[in-house]
């Protein structure tokens, strides 16, 4: 996504802050830190979400949008990059592929917050003790318009972990097909 | 010796009359006096009460005006204050029922609150009160009722009352308000007001403008770094800059 022509207006959905040049240099003030990585976090749901994007490869991305700014002159530090994406990972946004944090697979909602929305949706429609295929949760009509339409298979499968976690779905991991496991919701 | 005595004795009982009749003179001229001011004060309230209805009725008369355009309730309240009359002191009664006035500042107060607890942890509970008042407007988007700086300074000087840190400070040329009850002195002020253009500064700029040592400069900011009201920027290439978040505005 190369940064909006306009600047970033009200209207581009970029936070005004992207502007500021601080933004860009690691906040050494803990609790500055701690705020900035909120507003970094917020930023990248924002792109995440406008690019239909699953991971974020550190050295390629790390050049563009949002974490160099070209028109102030200001980038995010590779090693800053990591930093962010480590605290990233503890907030259950998404987890490293290698050991050498190169690329991030990542989602622009925590988790928790996924588990949360796809239970909801379940037991506002009426799918308590029914069962479901993982893909009529990824791509089912019944799921048209919902946010978590679309999302890819391994990724609904991390949120339905979560679930089973607390006792309100269980995923009948049988056979090779991931789309055809069946997916039931309980009430709790 | 004796009549010598007895002159004293007859000065003194003069002096004693004399003083005896000055007491009475003041009393006298004091009671005329209250009585007066008495008077003064029953014409006063009286023609108050007077004022006041008229006031009232001019309110309920004007009051989509009131409602409506800033600079119109501004003088309002300006009417107000000089003869006392509070239209934010209850939400009861009059003011609120008819003109829904304490109704408005009592939401707009309400905005205020959210929008500075948003930005706090940004900004360190410091915003420009421009910045303050078009975040604002951006959320009450819908309504119709238009606001004003003016308006905003209304109602922190309510809020102020509440004791939690609310206040309006100048810095130079920005009005400022402030959310949090922070350890603001004045060498933070002398700062934050050469850099009110630029939003940002370095050592050697303030040094250079401030005269002070590098040490009392450094220690300031290391203060209004903690409380995080400044932040740094080590990319400009040379000196580390301190930005205000609360000062900065993005460049159109």
């Amino acid at each position: 996504m190369a940064a909006p022509k306009n600047g970033g207006g009200n209207d581009s959905g970029i936070p005004e802050y992207w502007f500021m040049p601080p933004f860009f240099t690691l906040q050494v003030i803990e609790k500055t830190k701690q705020t900035q990585f909120e507003m970094w976090i917020d930023l990248i749901a924002f792109w995440l979400k406008q690019e239909k994007k699953t991971a974020i490869y550190v050295n390629k991305d790390s050049q563009n949008f949002p974490f160099t700014n070209k028109q102030i002159n200001r980038a995010l530090k590779v090693d800053d990059i990591r930093a962010l994406l480590d605290f990233m990972a503890t907030q259950k946004y998404g987890s490293w592929n290698d050991d050498e944090r190169t690329i991030f697979s990542v989602s622009w909602k925590s988790m928790n917050a996924w588990a949360t929305m796809i239970y909801e949706w379940a037991v506002n429609q009426g799918q308590i003790k029914k069962i479901l295929t993982l893909y009529d949760i990824h791509s089912g009509d019944i799921t048209a318009g919902a946010e978590f339409h679309g999302l890819d298979s391994g990724l609904i499968l991390k949120i339905l972990d979560v679930l089973e976690d607390e006792g309100k779905c269980q995923v009948f991991k049988d056979g090779a097909v991931v789309d055809e496991y069946g997916v039931k919701f309980y009430e709790t | 010796l004796r009549s010598l005595d007895l002159t004293t004795k007859m000065r003194r009982k003069a002096g004693i009359r004399g003083i005896k009749a000055q007491q009475a003179q003041q009393k006298a001229v004091q009671e005329k006096g209250d009585e007066l001011q008495a008077a003064k004060m029953e014409e006063m309230q009286k023609s108050m009460v007077k004022f006041k209805s008229e006031l009232e009725t001019f309110a309920g008369k004007h009051k989509k005006e009131i409602n409506k355009d800033p600079a119109f309730r501004a003088q309002f309240n300006q009417m107000c204050m000089k003869i006392g009359v509070d239209p934010l002191a209850s939400n009861k009664g009059f003011w609120s029922d008819v003109l829904g006035i304490g109704d408005f500042y009592y939401e707009l107060s309400v905005q205020i609150i959210e929008v500075c607890l948003k930005t706090r942890n940004r900004n360190g509970g410091l915003i420009a009160i421009r910045e303050l008042l078009r975040l604002i407007k951006h959320k009450r988007k819908k309504q119709a009722n238009a606001i004003s700086v003016d308006d905003i300074k209304c109602a922190i000087a309510k809020l102020k009352g509440l004791g939690n840190g609310f206040g309006v400070i100048t810095i130079g040329n920005v009005e400022m308000v402030k959310s949090v009850p922070m350890e603001f002195n004045r060498d933070h002020s002398t700062v934050l007001s050469h850099c009110q253009q630029s939003a940002c500064a370095t050592i050697t700029q303030l040094e250079r403008k401030t005269k002070w040592t590098k040490t009392r400069i450094e220690q300031t900011l290391n203060m209004m770094l903690n409380e995080g009201i400044a932040w740094i920027d080590t990319q400009s290439g040379s000196e580390t800059i301190y930005w205000f978040p609360s000062l900065w505005q993005k460049s159109t």
